[in-house]
């Protein structure tokens, strides 16, 4: 096993000879290519054996669906084999068993060592003693998906296992995603002869990514670190900073891998999915979920919100609500109901409670909350005449979905529920105990790892990824426009870019090549 | 079209290529570059090269070595370097110079298996210099594997050294190279401990550490190359001359005389070379230029009596490109003060045989509590001169530096005493 984060080396070394041996290959067996670099870089970035992990889930959705679906017509008609269903229900229950022994397994050590300490006869569970498999929250969701789309008619079940296990494997994907359809992944399968275009664009998603997270995300993560790491001596304002900092980091450091992944899937002629839409833009947390995460919030939706939506149980439930309250309450009802559910699922794939809360039911009873007031909070800003076109209005809410999320990300990065409501409650103490505007002043950031430099650094990064935001809004992606501008000009840019990763980002010996926050899904 | 977008593609690579060059240049460590520059510049072969660590670095002279007896040798040596990595650094230098005579420091010949026994920093150090070719490839190969970042990490100035871009200085942009032929003489004196300890003859029983292993390859890389190989163990205050690594230090002269080579145990008879610990180190672990001084006149001796070694005095490339570089190191002396932090250090930085050091003090009586002062200016023969603290700057002491030649000033630096009023310190400009 080497060292073969996205941003390594050794990454750069395996995307230039896969890339070689790609466009080497004739167009027709290029896809055997491609499976043969997933396995090599699985081997080569994983720890081996769990690669049997992905092959199982990968069996188990090509066998199941193989089972229980018998065809799928034109119109996406399905007809079923004998106990399709149970097949069907087997493979998703087999599959999330599968990950919720080997990532889950904080669901059922935690409850285990709570009743061991009350009980001491209940047995106390321990963590399954195999190595971590690498990629297994993204391709068990791809799995459930493709299994859940083939049940439903939208793909077709696939006849050649290779070429579903290619789906589930495919190399850049597996770090940190994003979630694809299968049937949004086809030109996985089809041939692509080399164009130099295609890897120009590549390697400047590739760049911005590099720039995303080697240069800001960890410089963020140097105010960010010390005070969830010792939060008995930091408080007042520097728990603000944290709270403030956080989403920027993981928001760079996430995206920004993303980003890497895309591009080189666009190397290779393969658009995977978007998953990040200039998140911090949004003016409400519904909006930010459209935005952030966008693969596992769609996944979510398709494969969890809506069967729930659309389920006998769901509907029924309804029409009774709406015979007592009335249409508006039995809309929000059901709505609300599938969000539960929807929100639930993506807390669990986190891998903790601490997400279930932070993430899943916090967001759930935020967004439920503002579906079911959003009428009254219509009317009463009418009544107090808020300019609700103004720009200072736009700028609030969006100010108020970067708190809402940034109080989230408390869950996410602290050690425990505990700890995070701990941090949550000292946000006050900058109003009660230690009133410390002047840390902002006084030099004692610089008393963390950051120097001046980092300090502008961080100012020039925001102000850049806010240009880029708007330019992607206005221009469908920044590169765009760069594309439009003259030769000088975009050299500059793509230039000065790199010059900035290449000085200034966060890699080489002396830094310590922590894995990226999303890869440990 | 096509072709005019190809031309375009090359033509950004190789910007990008050029940019990452310069910047790789810019960000990268210099002290490889200025120590080794000169060795791999010289327009004069050596005949005496010196390898190992910063005991050997800074304990001979190759400039004392011309004037006394006329020799011509280069100082390899280099901070914190193991003998795994001088091995590289000799194999590299063979290629460049024939030299009849290696020195070969025994310090950092570690018998610990799997160990590189050197920091990174100071691998670095000891060959980031060295053109790219097989030896440095193979010193990559073997070091790399001892430190995270790969091979990349020593191929790469801009990948290792990247995260300097906060810490560049004047020297980054401008190169300097070290004139004093690779050595580094330092020029403070420190009081250190005598050799009150056992002085054994006892041999360890070598375990076939990498270290032994490479001093053999040492040996042998000499013995093909039909050079003489003399090991050397530098003197060390008493408190580091531990059993143990005498022990060690036996056990390879005896390799080294099995392999009919000579083996030099100084630190264990400083008398041999009047060694004083009362003045001759800089720190206890490094002699200073006197104790360089003595260390390498035994050398000097050594080498003209026991191996017939004749000086370039009468070859006139000789004695024109050593004089050139003398005169380049003594204007870098002169640069040098700038750096000094105490009197004693500043004073001992100047050769007295061309400059000469004026002392003004506001009292007098303060000299005898710096260490050493008193006899900095005996040795040097200075008379302090008592004069108003407002002369001085409200100061304690100033000294001027001017050239013996015409008494033209060359250089100046004031001094506190410190609150102790123990030592004096340099006086930084607000």
């Amino acid at each position: 096993m080497i060292s073969m984060t996205i941003t390594s080396f050794s990454f750069f070394v395996f995307l230039a000879a896969a890339l070689l041996i790609y466009y080497l290959t004739p167009g027709k067996f290029q896809w055997w290519t491609l499976l043969f670099l997933s396995i090599s870089f699985y081997l080569l970035a994983a720890v081996p054996y769990t690669i049997v992990f992905l092959l199982f889930t990968s069996l188990v959705a090509y066998l199941f669906t193989r089972f229980a679906i018998k065809d799928v017509d034109t119109s996406g008609q399905v007809t079923l084999n004998a106990h399709g269903g149970a097949f069907v229900a087997a493979a998703i229950i087999i599959i999330a068993a599968v990950w919720f022994l080997m990532k889950g397994s904080a669901y059922w050590i935690q409850p285990s060592a709570f009743m061991h300490a009350r009980i001491p006869a209940f047995p106390l569970l321990q963590a399954i003693p195999l190595a971590s498999a690498f990629g297994m929250g993204y391709y068990t969701c791809q799995a459930i998906g493709y299994i859940v789309d083939c049940y439903w008619g939208s793909s077709k079940p696939e006849r050649n296992f290779f070429r579903l296990f290619l789906f589930l494997s495919f190399f850049p994907q597996m770090t940190t995603g994003p979630i694809s359809k299968y049937k949004n992944l086809q030109s996985l399968y089809e041939p692509h002869g080399f164009e130099l275009e295609r890897i120009e664009k590549g390697a400047q998603r590739m760049l911005w990514g590099f720039f995303k997270c080697l240069v800001v995300s960890g410089r963020f993560g140097a105010i960010v670190n010390p005070v969830y790491t010792d939060p008995v001596n930091y408080d007042g304002i520097w728990i603000w900073l944290a709270l403030f900092a956080y989403p920027i980091q993981v928001y760079c450091d996430f995206s920004g891998s993303v980003d890497i992944v895309l591009g080189v899937a666009e190397m290779f002629g393969i658009s995977l999915p978007e998953n990040f839409n200039n998140p911090f833009f949004s003016e409400s947390s519904q909006e930010f979920w459209q935005r952030w995460h966008m693969s596992l919030g769609n996944w979510a939706r398709d494969y969890i919100m809506y069967p729930v939506l659309k389920s006998k149980m769901t509907v029924n439930a309804g029409k009774a609500v709406k015979k007592k309250f009335g249409k508006k309450a039995s809309k929000n009802f059901t709505v609300t109901l599938g969000m539960f559910f929807s929100w639930l699922v993506m807390g669990i794939w986190h891998g903790n409670y601490k997400y279930i809360i932070g993430c899943g039911i916090y967001f759930w009873l935020i967004m439920s909350l503002s579906e079911i007031m959003k009428d009254r909070l219509d009317i009463l800003n009418k009544k107090l005449n808020v300019p609700v076109d103004s720009y200072g209005w736009h700028l609030f809410r969006r100010i108020r979905t970067y708190f809402i999320y940034s109080i989230s990300l408390v869950f996410f990065r602290a050690d425990g529920v505990g700890s995070a409501i701990n941090m949550i409650k000292g946000l006050s103490t900058f109003f009660t105990v230690n009133f410390n505007p002047w840390v902002l002043f006084d030099g004692s950031l610089l008393k963390t790892s950051l120097t001046v430099v980092d300090l502008n650094l961080m100012i020039l990064s925001v102000v850049i990824l806010y240009i880029a935001g708007r330019l992607r809004e206005q221009y469908g992606f920044c590169r765009n426009w760069i594309g439009n501008q003259g030769l000088v000009l975009r050299w500059f840019i793509w230039i000065g870019l790199f010059v900035i990763v290449i000085l200034y980002g966060n890699y080489g010996p002396n830094f310590n090549a922590s894995d990226f926050i999303y890869q440990g899904f | 079209m096509k072709r005019i977008k190809c031309i375009r593609t090359v033509v950004f690579l190789l910007l990008i290529a050029a940019i990452s060059y310069g910047l790789s240049g810019i960000v990268s460590n210099k002290d490889s570059y200025y120590y080794k520059n000169q060795f791999f510049n010289s327009s004069t072969d050596f005949d005496v090269l010196i390898i190992g660590s910063s005991k050997a670095h800074e304990g001979i002279d190759p400039f004392y070595l011309w004037d006394n007896y006329g020799i011509s040798s280069y100082n390899l040596a280099s901070s914190g370097e193991s003998i795994q990595v001088s091995y590289y650094v000799l194999k590299e230098a063979l290629e460049h110079s024939n030299p009849k005579i290696i020195f070969v420091d025994a310090s950092k010949i570690s018998d610990e298996k799997n160990a590189i026994n050197c920091g990174y920093g100071f691998v670095h150090e000891s060959i980031d210099y060295l053109p790219l070719n097989k030896n440095k490839l193979e010193a990559i190969n073997y070091a790399s594997k001892f430190f995270d970042g790969g091979k990349l990490a020593f191929l790469s100035n801009l990948y290792a050294y990247h995260d300097r871009i906060d810490d560049l200085e004047e020297e980054d942009f401008n190169r300097k190279i070290n004139y004093d032929k690779g050595a580094y003489l330092m020029t403070e004196v420190m009081q250190v401990s005598g050799l009150t300890g056992e002085i054994t003859d006892e041999l360890k029983e070598l375990e076939g550490g990498d270290g032994v292993v490479y001093y053999r390859k040492i040996l042998d890389l000499c013995k093909e190359k039909n050079i003489k190989c003399v090991l050397l163990n530098i003197p060390v205050d008493g408190d580091h001359l531990t059993t143990g690594f005498q022990k060690q230090v036996n056990a390879l002269m005896k390799i080294t005389e099995e392999n009919g080579e000579t083996a030099m145990n100084i630190a264990v008879k400083p008398e041999l070379i009047d060694l004083d610990f009362d003045h001759d180190f800089g720190d206890p672990v490094h002699m200073n230029f006197m104790g360089a001084a003595k260390l390498t006149d035994y050398i000097g001796k050594y080498l003209v009596n026991e191996c017939s070694l004749e000086g370039h005095f009468d070859d006139e490339e000789y004695v024109k490109a050593w004089d050139a570089d003398k005169e380049k190191w003594e204007e870098q002396r002169i640069e040098m003060l700038a750096d000094k932090t105490e009197p004693v250090s500043y004073i001992f930085g100047i050769n007295p045989e061309n400059s000469y050091c004026e002392v003004y003090m506001a009292d007098k009586t303060q000299a005898e509590k710096h260490y050493a002062l008193d006899y900095c200016f005996e040795k040097m023969g200075i008379v302090p001169q008592t004069v108003d603290k407002e002369e001085i700057g409200s100061l304690d002491m100033k000294i001027v530096v001017r050239s013996r030649e015409d008494g033209r000033w060359l250089a100046e630096q004031y001094f506190v005493c410190d609150d102790d009023n123990k030592t004096f310190e340099v006086h930084k400009a607000e």
